[in-house]
């Protein structure tokens, strides 16, 4: 359905997308790169919103760019939050209709139909200036389904979600996956897209690093230790009681006087449910608990061996 | 049908409160310029004040300002909210987005510049004699002149990044500075084939104009049919250009992504 062959995007001096081949067939497909990997330029390529410096982009065999053959069975959620603030979201849902060919009383069934998918009706008489930004972000994924497209593409559609939404929309996006559509998603968060699919495509600075089950991924994510920072007024005895942990590698002090301790793990999510437990039983005082790793940037510094 | 919907949204976009009340500013100045010549002036002449009026405040000034405020939105206004992506990625040509936001811009600019008219004739004539030959003349020429400034900075939009600051420059140096150089440069200027289907007859200046004193420097004679050969082709041109620009070109805002 989407084929990039060694297709390259530059602004100018800045490299978008760098040599990057693969293909995308039908299912929920995970685009998954930190920020400035090279998501949204991969996404302006195959909605035609941008041609490729080299190579080619191919989208049901056609080169999209201002194709209105691919564009009618193309739909797009961008990134962006801008919206016509004067218009309700039942009237941008329909004007967008309308502008994919819908008329009559197919266009009124299919926008009522898209915006009780992302559970706006009752706020679809409302105008979009006074939406929250999980309001917006649910008009704009109407917009993109409204003409029932074979091709769905979403630029980080969960941003701006609640919980309960972005549970509802992962579960949304993964039945339209399921009914054989391709859906593209892209995130900057693991555990995001994991919830929604294990297929996945992994960008780092342009160039496209993995592309398959997110197992794998994971795999090789998990070869390389997890670090973990607790602030902690009791460093010492936090330190020598998780270093009786099996999975915990090391537990480095900040100093003498020290008030945090530096952990490193292979499994961290055994860990992340496990160190409440040992926090209360003895009676530990945890000021601050974070981890430089937990961000996909440090997962693919990993990756890419810096 | 989905020209006629992009044409009713594209329109609502023009006449937001902001727009109309620039629009609304532009149409009533030259309207209010008139009202005080008539009640400053020791012996005022009706006629003389709107062609004086007519020629420098609604031709020279909202006409170009209307043109450049309206018709550079088409594009611009949409790459600047970042809405232009939903435009884009709709199974429709792009030349036929474009022309739908295009005649938005013009029905804008037309009404500013029609209504700017009539207010000013009121002003000037009075509510019951307002309706004269020259100023339905002059209508028909401010029609035309949307029409061919509209096209203009529509291609400027299409090609540039700041064209609103290209179309102030246009209007204020360009179209004031060329008409009033010699030789057969005023062809160069759309306002001088405009003056050419509309001409205002000067009041009489109590001193003699240089360029009148010295003579005619140039033969070049701007006639009717050329400035409507001109004007017509200018706003038929340009705005044929717009639109193969318009779906050559990328414009997909770059963001981090």
């Amino acid at each position: 359905m989407i084929v990039f062959e060694r297709a390259s995007r530059w602004y100018g001096q800045v490299i978008g997308v760098n040599d990057v081949t693969c293909h995308i067939g039908a299912g929920l497909t995970a685009l998954l790169g930190p920020n400035g990997a090279g998501k949204s330029t991969l996404l302006k390529l195959l909605t035609g919103q941008i041609r490729p410096t080299a190579g080619t982009v191919r989208v049901f065999g056609m080169a999209p760019f201002a194709n209105p053959a691919v564009l009618a069975r193309l739909g797009y959620c961008p990134d962006s939050e801008a919206l016509y603030d004067d218009q309700t979201g039942e009237e941008f849902v329909t004007l967008m209709a309308s502008l994919s060919g819908l008329v009559g009383q197919e266009r009124s069934r299919r926008v009522a139909a898209s915006i009780e998918r992302v559970g706006m009706t009752p706020h679809s008489r409302r105008k979009i200036g006074g939406y929250s930004k999980g309001m917006r972000q649910r008009i704009k994924i109407a917009q993109a389904l409204v003409h029932e497209p074979d091709l769905l593409v979403l630029d980080e559609p969960l941003n701006g979600l609640d919980p309960v939404a972005r549970h509802e929309v992962s579960e949304l996006l993964r039945h339209l996956g399921d009914e054989g559509r391709c859906v593209v998603v892209s995130s900057h968060i693991l555990h995001e897209v994991e919830t929604m699919t294990r297929n996945i495509v992994l960008m780092y600075r342009g160039r496209l690093m993995a592309q398959g089950d997110v197992t794998a991924i994971r795999a090789l994510i998990d070869r390389h230790p997890h670090r973990i920072m607790i602030e902690t007024p009791d460093a010492r005895r936090l330190a020598r009681r998780l270093l009786e942990l099996p999975y915990v590698l090391s537990a480095r002090l900040d100093g003498i006087e020290a008030s945090s301790v530096e952990v490193e793990t292979r499994a961290p999510e055994t860990f992340y449910s496990e160190f409440p437990a040992i926090v209360m039983e003895d009676n530990f005082r945890i000021r601050a608990f974070h981890s430089p790793d937990n961000t996909l940037e440090a997962v693919f510094a990993y990756l890419v061996g810096a | 049908m989905r020209d006629a919907l992009l044409l009713k949204a594209s329109l609502r976009d023009m006449l937001r409160p902001r727009k109309l009340l620039a629009a609304a500013i532009l149409a009533l100045a030259p309207a209010a310029i008139a009202l005080v010549f008539r009640m400053a002036a020791r012996s005022y002449v009706s006629s003389d004040t709107y062609a004086g009026v007519a020629d420098g405040a609604l031709f020279g000034f909202v006409l170009v300002m209307a043109a450049v405020v309206f018709c550079t939105a088409t594009v611009r206004q949409e790459i600047e909210q970042k809405t232009i992506v939903y435009l884009l990625t709709r199974p429709l040509p792009r030349w036929r987005i474009l022309m739908a936001r295009y005649a938005s811009a013009l029905v804008a600019t037309a009404g500013t510049v029609a209504v700017g008219a009539l207010v000013l004739a009121v002003a000037a004539f009075g509510p019951r004699a307002a309706v004269q030959a020259p100023v339905l003349r002059d209508i028909g020429v401010l029609l035309l002149g949307s029409a061919a400034y509209g096209s203009l900075f529509l291609f400027v939009a299409t090609l540039l990044r700041r064209p609103l600051i290209f179309g102030v420059l246009y209007a204020f140096g360009w179209e004031t500075l060329v008409p009033q150089l010699p030789g057969a440069f005023k062809a160069l200027s759309l306002m001088s084939y405009l003056r050419a289907l509309a001409p205002h007859r000067a009041p009489e200046a109590e001193s003699l104009d240089i360029r009148q004193a010295l003579g005619p420097i140039s033969t070049f004679v701007i006639t009717k049919g050329l400035a409507w050969t001109v004007l017509l082709a200018v706003a038929v041109s340009l705005a044929v250009a717009a639109a193969v620009v318009f779906s050559q070109r990328e414009y997909a805002p770059r963001d981090d992504d």
